[in-house]
């Protein structure tokens, strides 16, 4: 059952809501076809990095909107990709004469918008450009990485963005960093289901997982979820990782945390160091115990741009 | 060559938006076979806020006139098909003068580039089952016809897409389909295919076809 109104009106409430617990934060960028959030007093002369996505799963994308994470956000519907006009209404109002990078994951419809959206910015004079993420190491099994769709791995990606925007990078080098550190992304879907069956990679429109075993220990959670992240990292030769822990919604505060000392130690165990990490509650689409697990196999240069970033109820 | 002018073509995209909405019924019957059933309720509610801005708006120019239309199926119809139909008007803006009146030669490439703005940004190409099997032999005639009348031209390329919508009727869908609802798609056109080839037989039919 869901506490609200109407699901018609729900994310549209939400967005007002937000402006009632933040005053003075933010400002809405309301339209027929969808609306936004855009931080209010933003910095002269930099780059603009909107992260967008389908609505109504956690802070993602609406409580994204925040230093160091990104400088608007634009959601669809439940599980819709937002409008490609609300994303170039967006990235006009927003527009700083320095460009303006969408962030958002690689489902069809999302990219179909932003990709259209570039284009009514081009045609407009207004430069733009995309990265679309694409950590989830369980979809499209067999094509290459770029096909893939995303998880929570963009806030990483956001966090890269938005330092790299911050300190005056062009948009082709904000870009450039974004799409290196998506390269380097890896997330997985760990699953826990009442019945004690552990799913690895189960997809959110219902795909099924590519791996589904007894569960044993938080433990036992963490070690199939980092090993075979790692081995997708393999190529990179990882010295060094930012590990972030998403926790679906039926995971408590506790578990979280038990959930990310696992993974560290594990890690370490490799012989790999862990630069940064975090939990919290930032993609809450499956309502069921379990959590999805992303490494950054970082280097130098993003770990320069890799601070930790706040929002209402979250760090990451 | 010939000439059409912006009113003349504000009255294609008219009519064209009127043959869409009472289609309607025709495209969600073969959608709700072979897709999710939304494409015809999708069209008409592209197309019913298209005419509504038509009749509101009268354009003077050509570009102002299409860039219009994509912008009103983008933002009404919302999803991927707001951006397929959308890309198919949009695709080729560059392609149009900013004057009252566009060549047959102008128009014919302005649909081309944009049936090839969707077959990038969709990473599709025509045999897939898709509304290019009619966009794209539509757009070929086009060409083909670009040194003969408007009216002709256009006539040619309804010819093209209905043939092209016709034989969509015997491909397999690409993808993502059950082996059942993969049987039961042959022998049913594409309703994307079906649509394009409504509105060149709308544009051909104000030209006097």
């Amino acid at each position: 059952m869901w506490i609200w109104n109407s699901e018609e009106t729900a994310l549209r409430e939400a967005l007002e809501g937000i402006l009632y617990a933040e005053p003075g934060i933010y400002e809405k960028l309301d339209t027929k076809y969808g609306c936004g959030l855009f931080r209010k007093h933003l910095p002269e002369d930099q780059v603009r990095v909107i992260v967008d996505g389908g609505g109504g799963y956690g802070p993602m994308w609406a409580g994204f909107a925040r230093q160091g994470l990104a400088d608007a956000a634009v959601h669809g519907e439940f599980n819709c990709a937002p409008n490609a006009y609300v994303l170039y209404e967006m990235a006009k109002t927003i527009d700083a004469g320095k460009g303006v990078l969408f962030l958002c994951n690689h489902f069809m419809g999302d990219y179909l918008n932003n990709d259209m959206a570039l284009e009514l910015l081009a045609h407009e004079g207004i430069r733009a450009r995309a990265c679309y993420i694409s950590d989830d190491v369980c979809s499209c099994i067999g094509e290459e990485k770029e096909s893939r769709g995303g998880l929570h791995g963009i806030a990483q990606v956001a966090k890269l963005a938005s330092a790299a925007a911050g300190r005056g990078d062009s948009l082709e080098q904000v870009w450039r960093l974004a799409k290196k550190g998506n390269e380097r992304l890896r997330s997985v879907t760990m699953k826990v289901e009442e019945e004690g069956k552990l799913l690895v990679g189960p997809g959110f429109s219902g795909e099924p997982p590519v791996e589904s075993v007894p569960f044993e220990s938080a433990d036992q959670l963490v070690s199939l979820a980092v090993d075979r992240l790692l081995a997708e990292l393999e190529p990179y030769g990882p010295k060094e990782v930012f590990l972030c822990v998403n926790r679906l919604r039926r995971m408590c505060f506790t578990e979280g945390f038990v959930v990310l000392r696992a993974a560290v130690r594990r890690l370490q165990k490799k012989g790999i160091a862990v630069c940064g990490s975090s939990v919290g509650t930032y993609f809450d689409v499956f309502d069921s115990n379990g959590c999805m697990i992303s490494l950054l196999a970082v280097d130098e240069e993003m770990k320069a741009c890799l601070g930790k970033a706040s929002g209402y109820d979250f760090t990451v | 060559m010939g000439q059409i002018n912006v009113e003349t073509l504000q009255e294609m995209f008219f009519h064209g938006a009127e043959l869409i909405i009472e289609k309607e019924p025709r495209l969600t019957e073969i959608d709700s076979v072979i897709g999710d059933g939304d494409h015809g309720t999708g069209m008409k509610r592209g197309f019913s806020a298209v005419k509504m801005m038509l009749c509101e708006r009268k354009f003077h120019y050509v570009d102002e006139l299409c860039q219009a239309v994509s912008l009103e199926l983008i933002k009404s119809m919302g999803g991927a098909s707001g951006v397929i139909f959308g890309t198919m008007f949009f695709g080729g803006i560059g392609r149009l003068p900013h004057g009252d009146a566009v060549s047959t030669e102008e128009l014919a490439d302005y649909f081309y580039d944009g049936e090839q703005a969707i077959e990038r940004r969709g990473r599709s190409k025509p045999g897939q089952k898709t509304m290019l099997d009619a966009l794209y032999p539509a757009v070929c005639a086009l060409k083909e016809h670009a040194g003969t009348q408007a009216g002709d031209m256009l006539a040619a390329a309804y010819q093209a897409a209905a043939k092209g919508a016709e034989k969509s009727k015997g491909i397999l869908p690409k993808v993502g389909r059950s082996k059942n609802f993969r049987e039961e798609a042959i022998g049913l056109p594409d309703p994307g295919a079906v649509s394009v080839s409504y509105l060149f037989r709308a544009f051909s039919e104000v030209l006097g076809n």
